[in-house]
Formats: structure tokens, C-alpha cells, sequence
């Protein structure tokens, strides 16, 4: 045991870990950010009565939930390129880093359309009734009374997304992104024995997800206070 | 003031008003009265351009409310010389008393602040309420949400009052203090028609009472008469249960 602490626990695997965390954390959290943008959009077409404005925004909402993250992350790492590089002639090579944080956002945005979408629907009917008995337009109604109760209820299930994030971007370690898991990985190699370093890292990922999930409860109470 | 065309509103196989026509002066004050199911509230919603009718027109001040217009601007023009009040009242839960009487003072008439303040402060003064200004709508009672319900529209200056079952949600002891409120409104001359259960509101202040049963408008006359001596077999058999 002494022994194991010895030779795992060292000063540069912990610090090689730690700053590969800080990677998986800040993958998430551009990807949450880029994802509510394209969510927002997303939303918005998908209770436009334009009817191409709701069918881009449906196809988007559809594809991406009907196939797997694996293969959204391959189809920008090796797709993206060779299509780009067939119609330009010249070599694409983008970093894995800003394919991964593309490809996350894109599929996290497809989930936050439906999570705002659901929430704006949510809002009881009369409160759109009683914005229209008052002349309110449609822009002030959302912008004044719509959309500030659907924030509300957007928060809770957006910070799970954000857990979501941190242990999906574990997938990018496939196309040679340093994150968590590929840290582990990478000392698992050096030293023959993968099982501490994956335990190490299931320590770093916990202690992520178990405090945001705590901070999302804290939230929670101190929303309900105001209701 | 108001002018229904035969109108007619069906949901599905359901025809929820079938060939209604009205004609509403200034200052009267018009109870709707019938069975769950009769059409009242959907006659209602059709006057106050909530629901469009698929036969018949509603005009209000002389002008055609037409939700297929293409001129937004007019609609809303027309809508806001009606003020709405709700059964479930639809305070906006994320604004202060104060904050739901003024937004749409500031935001559609383009009201200063101040102004609009000012005047949603007398208009809580007026239904008792002024202490509870800086309160959210979860922290009043049924009765204290439908009276700011009531100063809420009142604030939009409508030249009429349309009342959706005001009271049907409230517990029985705070009615009496809405109902106070509205007769208050009619001794002032605003012209009014609500859809009612509270037989005695209607005795004591309609200047008319309309029955109505399966979306037909089956009998309308004064209250004195309509309550003494119904015509229709309906209303005396609507009027034995409730009265």
C-alpha cells in the first residue's frame, strides 16, 4: 500500500492530473455556454410558426439526440477535415481541442433547445392570456413575462447538463485530447498498471460532479424561497 | 360599446357558442349567467379577442376586432379598451403588486414611470391594497389577488370590464370583498360584463342578465324580471338549482 501511494501519488502525476481536470472542466463549460447559445436559437425555432426556421431546428434537435456523441466527435476530428480539404484543396488541421469544444457545444445545444423549449411551454397559458388582454406584443410578453419564469426552470436541469459535460468530454480523450480520463490513461502506460490511475481519476471526476450537484440543490432551495 | 354577429365557436365537434349576437351600450353592466359547459366563458373570451370565433364578428367602439388582421398595431389598440380579469386571476408571479400594475402602463401606452406608479398606487388605494405594493403575488390571498387583478387592468384605462367567473376560485368568506370591488366600478360607470355564479351580484347590479345553456343564448331581460318570471323552461330549471 505504502508502496502504491509511493509510486502513484507523486507531485507530477497529481499536478498532471489536476490541470487535465481543469481541461475536462473547461471543455464542459464552453461547451454549456456555446450550447445555451445554440439552445436559445434552437428554441426559438422550435415555437416559430416559420415553418423553416422549425424544421432546421427540429432536424438539428433530432439528429443530434438520435446519434451517438461518439460519432459526432469522429465526424468533426476525421469528417470535417476531409470535406473541408476536398472543397478548398488545402489541408485542414484544426486543433482537437477546438474540434472537441465544437462538437460538445453542438450536441449540448441540441439538448438545451428542448430543455428551454419544454420551459417556455411550461409557463401556464394564463400568463399569456393576461399579457394579451393588457396589449403587450409578442416580444414584450416574452422578454417581460415569458422568458424570466422559464429561466427558472431552465437553471436546474442546465446544471446537470453541466455534469453531463464534464463526464461526456471523457469521450475526447479518443481523439488525443488531454482530459481526465486521458490522464490517467497516459500514466496507466507508464506504469503498467491502469487500475490506480483510473481510481484516481473517478476521485477527481466525483469530487466535480458530487459539488456541482450540491451547489445545484443549494440553488434549488433558494429559488423555491422566492416562488 | 360592444357588438357580437352571430357568432359562433365550436371545439371540435363541441359548439361552444352557437350564433350569439350582442349588443353591449356604455354603461350597462351584463351578467352572463348559465350551467358549466353553456358557453358563457367562451362568449366572453370571444369579446375580449382570447378566442376566434369561426362565423360571426365581434366589433368594439365601431371597429371590427379581427385577430386575422394583418394590422397588429390596431388589434391591439382595440384590446386594450378591454380589461380582462381572470378566474385563476394570472398575476405575473415574478413581479411585485406594483411591478404588475405598471408594465404594461410603461411598456404599451409608453407611460413615465413615475406616472405610471402613481396612478397604479391609486388604483391599489382604491381596492384596499396600497400596503401591499412591494408584495410578491404568493404571499396574498385569493381575494387580495383578484382585487390587484382587478387594479391591474383598470391601470390600462379600459372603457370596458370583462369579468371571467371573478370569484369561483375564491374561498367563500373572501368574495364578498372582490364583489365589493366590482360594484364599486359599476356605481362609477363603467360598463361591465361578466360571466357569474353569484346570483345576488348580478339581482343587485346587472342592468341585464343573459341565460345562457348548450352555447345559445336562450333568454335575456332585467334582472328583476328575468330572476321572477323565467320564460324558458332551462332557466327555470337552472334557476331552482341555484337560487
Amino acid at each position: 500500500m505504502e508502496t502504491l501511494l509511493e509510486k502513484y501519488l507523486t507531485p507530477d502525476n497529481i499536478t498532471f492530473m489536476l490541470q487535465a481536470a481543469v481541461v475536462s472542466v473547461v471543455i464542459a463549460a464552453l461547451a454549456l455556454t456555446f450550447g445555451l447559445c445554440l439552445g436559445i436559437l434552437g428554441a426559438a425555432g422550435r415555437i416559430s410558426k416559420n415553418k423553416v426556421a422549425h424544421g432546421i431546428a427540429t432536424f438539428y434537435v433530432e439528429t443530434i439526440r438520435g446519434t451517438p456523441m461518439m460519432l459526432q466527435i469522429l465526424f468533426f476530428y476525421l469528417g470535417v477535415p476531409s470535406i473541408v480539404r476536398s472543397i478548398t484543396g488545402n489541408p485542414f488541421n484544426p486543433s482537437v481541442y477546438l474540434i472537441g469544444v465544437v462538437a460538445l457545444s453542438i450536441n449540448s445545444g441540441a439538448y438545451t433547445t428542448e430543455l428551454i423549449r419544454s420551459a417556455i411551454q411550461a409557463v401556464d397559458a394564463g400568463q399569456w392570456e393576461a399579457s394579451r388582454t393588457l396589449g403587450l406584443g409578442y416580444r414584450q410578453m416574452m422578454r417581460f413575462i415569458i422568458l424570466p419564469q422559464a429561466f427558472k426552470r431552465i437553471i436546474p436541469p442546465l446544471v446537470s447538463e453541466f455534469i453531463t459535460l464534464i463526464k461526456d468530454s471523457s469521450l475526447l480523450s479518443t481523439i488525443g485530447v488531454v482530459e481526465l480520463l486521458q490522464s490517467a490513461k497516459t500514466i496507466g502506460t507508464y506504469t503498467y498498471n491502469y487500475v490506480p490511475p483510473l481510481l484516481m481519476a473517478s476521485v477527481v471526476y466525483l469530487a466535480l460532479t458530487l459539488t456541482i450537484s450540491r451547489f445545484s440543490s443549494k440553488l434549488e432551495e433558494r429559488m423555491a424561497l422566492s416562488d | 360599446m360592444i357588438s357580437l354577429k352571430h357568432v359562433s365557436k365550436s371545439f371540435g365537434p363541441l359548439k361552444a357558442v352557437d350564433d350569439a349576437s350582442l349588443e353591449v351600450k356604455k354603461g350597462e353592466i351584463i351578467c352572463l349567467i348559465g350551467p358549466s359547459g353553456s358557453g358563457k366563458s367562451t362568449l366572453l373570451r370571444c369579446i375580449a379577442g382570447l378566442e376566434d370565433p369561426e362565423e360571426g364578428e365581434v366589433w368594439i367602439d365601431g371597429e371590427r376586432l379581427d385577430l386575422h388582421s394583418k394590422d397588429q398595431k390596431k388589434l391591439e389598440k382595440l384590446r386594450i379598451k378591454m380589461g380582462f380579469v381572470f378566474q385563476h386571476f394570472n398575476l405575473f408571479p415574478h413581479m411585485t403588486v406594483l411591478e404588475n400594475l405598471t408594465l404594461a402602463p410603461i411598456q404599451v401606452l409608453g407611460m413615465d414611470k413615475a406616472a405610471a406608479e402613481q396612478r397604479a398606487m391609486e388604483l391599489l388605494a382604491r381596492v384596499g391594497l396600497a400596503d401591499k405594493r412591494d408584495a410578491y403575488p404568493s404571499k396574498l390571498s385569493g381575494g387580495q389577488k383578484q382585487r390587484v387583478a382587478i387594479a391591474r387592468s383598470l391601470c390600462m384605462d379600459p372603457e370596458i370590464m370583462l369579468f371571467d367567473e371573478p370569484t369561483s376560485a375564491l374561498d367563500p368568506e373572501m368574495v364578498g370583498e372582490v364583489l365589493d370591488v366590482m360594484k364599486e366600478l359599476a356605481k362609477a360607470g363603467m360598463t361591465m360584463v361578466l360571466v357569474t355564479h353569484e346570483m345576488g351580484f348580478a339581482r343587485e347590479v346587472a342592468t341585464r342578465v343573459i341565460f345562457l345553456a348548450d352555447g345559445k343564448m336562450l333568454e335575456e331581460n332585467t334582472p328583476a324580471e328575468l330572476f321572477a318570471n323565467p320564460q324558458n323552461p332551462r332557466l327555470k330549471d337552472f334557476l331552482s338549482k341555484v337560487l
